[in-house]
């Protein structure tokens, strides 16, 4: 008996040993499997929430909504006395490079020069919607005429929506009270 | 040589060292515990517990890890000690193995449980849990319409200039750089040419690790090696990533995900009803539970998991932890654990008891018996 407990013993005190010290061991190759096609299973940024918010809007009835890229929460075209205006709703985690730089972002793309944060602010238009206070950018060049933005971007808290209404300048002109109004139906259902 | 033994056995296994160590825990277990309100209970558990030494400042102590294997060779002596199994002593001998049994467990437990949170859909399968505080990088090629092909880096891998490779697929991965905690940017101008993907116009900011460390998101820039001059460049991917980041060679593709670290089950878990019940007029949950059905070989069996009823099968725990609403869909939250070393402080606390009650009952005796002469 006393032999049996003494082997066991070393037994047991070796393989502790073993393992503890072989569990500091970094295993230097990747694992590999394969797995039937299945449904792409459900993403959700942190399990331990226990109710998630969905944002919801109200659009006009004669928008129409179209396929947008997988970034976008919704795509519009929101047709005017000239066309057809293009409106995304997109949302993107933390403040996604904050307000100067979105906004200097666009400014670039009409060719504008960047301006600081406090010309930035100046320019921009407050509203406030269920959600919060939501700030307005209208951005147009007149040398260039057929492109210009009407912009909104929301803070969420740990990310930010952004509402960009694609057109000329005679559009933003035509569809600035409806972007202002589509904005300020944005909220948070629980 | 026996003498030998016993002179290490007596040195090593010396009671005093178990006093100290034990004190030693009980004030590593209490600083931890104020250290976790500000750097949260994952960092302090790493810091406090899984390393080998707790670093105060420049002084290295041992950390509980280390202290429980110092204990574990202090008990073990014992038996190396002459005269452990005379009648008085042997309800001693019984509680050092019982003590040795549940230091063994807890080994068992820490090298290979595996934990996480599962999540499924109302009506919906699944067969994996996820551990949302490690994460790993998975290059997947979805050619096959039958099944996807995994090759799976975890996350020690993802450390600058590393290269990933594997005989699978026909490329070579450079990491450039990970990040535990980061957001995307959009960036103010296009990126270069060799900038691919996302990365052509996002870069991702490199943000403090959170408190809650489970909330943290990931990112990694890499670059494609070795791959044609269309898809060799450098690329990004964050967890949660909206767009698939997708490669193309050879008419094969190939998807990468930066994900939580995922453990495949041998059975399936459907949700076939969730139901919460609140404390009247509040947004606060009373208790929730889930109706589930257990498949495994095709066998199905319905089982309700509760708050304090939890799901055990094979190593496998269920807990009902959480749920998760949007609109009319509901998913159920599953804290799933996987433990080899479930059973051991229950047999462990047996055997000590059994040993603490022979002992005492040898001493009553023997003071019993001293009396009467």
């Amino acid at each position: 008996m006393k032999i049996a407990i003494l082997f066991l013993n070393y037994f047991v005190l070796s393989f502790v040993l073993v393992v503890f010290f072989s569990s500091c061991q970094e295993d230097d190759s990747p694992r590999v499997y394969r797995l039937k096609k299945i449904d792409s299973p459900k993403v959700v940024d942190q399990p331990v929430i226990q109710k998630s918010k969905t944002i919801f809007w109200e659009a006009e009835s004669n928008w129409i909504e179209v396929s947008g890229n997988t970034m976008r929460l919704a795509s519009y075209q929101i047709p005017y006395d000239n066309g057809f205006a293009d409106l995304s709703v997109t949302k993107f985690p933390g403040e996604a490079g904050g307000i100067e730089s979105n906004v200097n972002r666009w400014r670039k793309q009409l060719d504008l020069n960047e301006q600081t944060l406090a010309e930035i602010n100046r320019s921009a238009r407050y509203f406030t919607n269920s959600i919060g206070e939501f700030s307005v950018y209208k951005l147009s060049n007149n040398e260039k005429p057929e492109l210009a933005f009407l912009c909104m971007i929301l803070p969420l808290g740990n990310s930010t929506l952004f509402v960009k209404l694609n057109t000329t300048i005679s559009g933003i002109n035509n569809l600035e009270k409806t972007f202002i109004n589509f904005c300020k139906t944005f909220k948070i259902v629980e | 040589m026996s003498d030998l033994r016993n002179k290490i056995a007596h040195k090593i296994g010396n009671p005093k060292i178990f006093v100290y160590v034990v004190i030693w825990l009980i004030f590593l277990v209490l600083i931890g515990t104020i250290a976790q309100k500000d750097y949260g209970l994952y960092l302090v558990q790493q810091d406090y517990f899984y390393s080998w030494f707790k670093w105060f400042g420049f002084i290295p102590t041992p950390s509980v890890k280390f202290s429980v294997l110092v204990l574990f060779i202090n008990l073990s002596c014992y038996f190396f000690r002459k005269g452990i199994w005379r009648i008085n002593k042997i309800g001693i001998t019984v509680t050092h193995m019982g003590l040795i049994l549940l230091l063994f467990g807890s080994g068992l437990t820490y090298i290979f449980s595996v934990e996480g949170n599962m999540l499924i859909n109302e009506n919906e399968r699944s067969n994996y849990f996820e551990n949302y505080y490690v994460k790993e990088f998975a290059v997947i090629n979805t050619s096959n319409v039958e099944y996807d092909d995994y090759v799976i880096f975890d996350e020690l891998f993802l450390e600058r200039n590393n290269i990933l490779s594997h005989h699978s697929f026909p490329f070579s991965i450079k990491v450039l750089d990970y990040y535990i905690n980061c957001q995307p940017v959009r960036r103010l101008y296009e990126g270069e040419e060799n900038f691919k993907g996302m990365a052509k116009n996002f870069y991702l900011q490199e943000l403090d690790p959170l408190k809650e460390f489970e909330q943290n998101r990931p990112g990694l820039i890499y670059e494609i090696l070795e791959s044609n001059e269309s898809n060799n460049g450098i690329y990004m991917i964050f967890m949660g990533q909206p767009v698939e980041q997708n490669l193309n060679v050879n008419d094969d593709n190939y998807q990468f995900k930066l994900r939580p670290v995922r453990t495949y089950l041998p059975f399936e878990i459907e949700l076939v009803d969730f139901e919460k019940v609140m404390h009247p007029g509040t947004d606060v949950a009373k208790s929730y539970s889930s109706e589930v059905n257990l498949i495994e070989d095709g066998i199905s069996r319905r089982i309700l998991i509760e708050m304090n009823q939890p799901m055990r099968h094979y190593d496998y725990t269920f807990y009902q932890a959480s749920f998760i609403e949007e609109g009319d869909k509901q998913t159920t939250v599953l804290a799933t654990v996987k433990n080899y070393g479930r059973l051991f402080p229950y047999i462990s606390s047996i055997i000590m008891a059994i040993g603490i009650l022979f002992h005492i009952i040898i001493m009553l005796m023997q003071r019993t018996k001293k009396k009467v002469i």
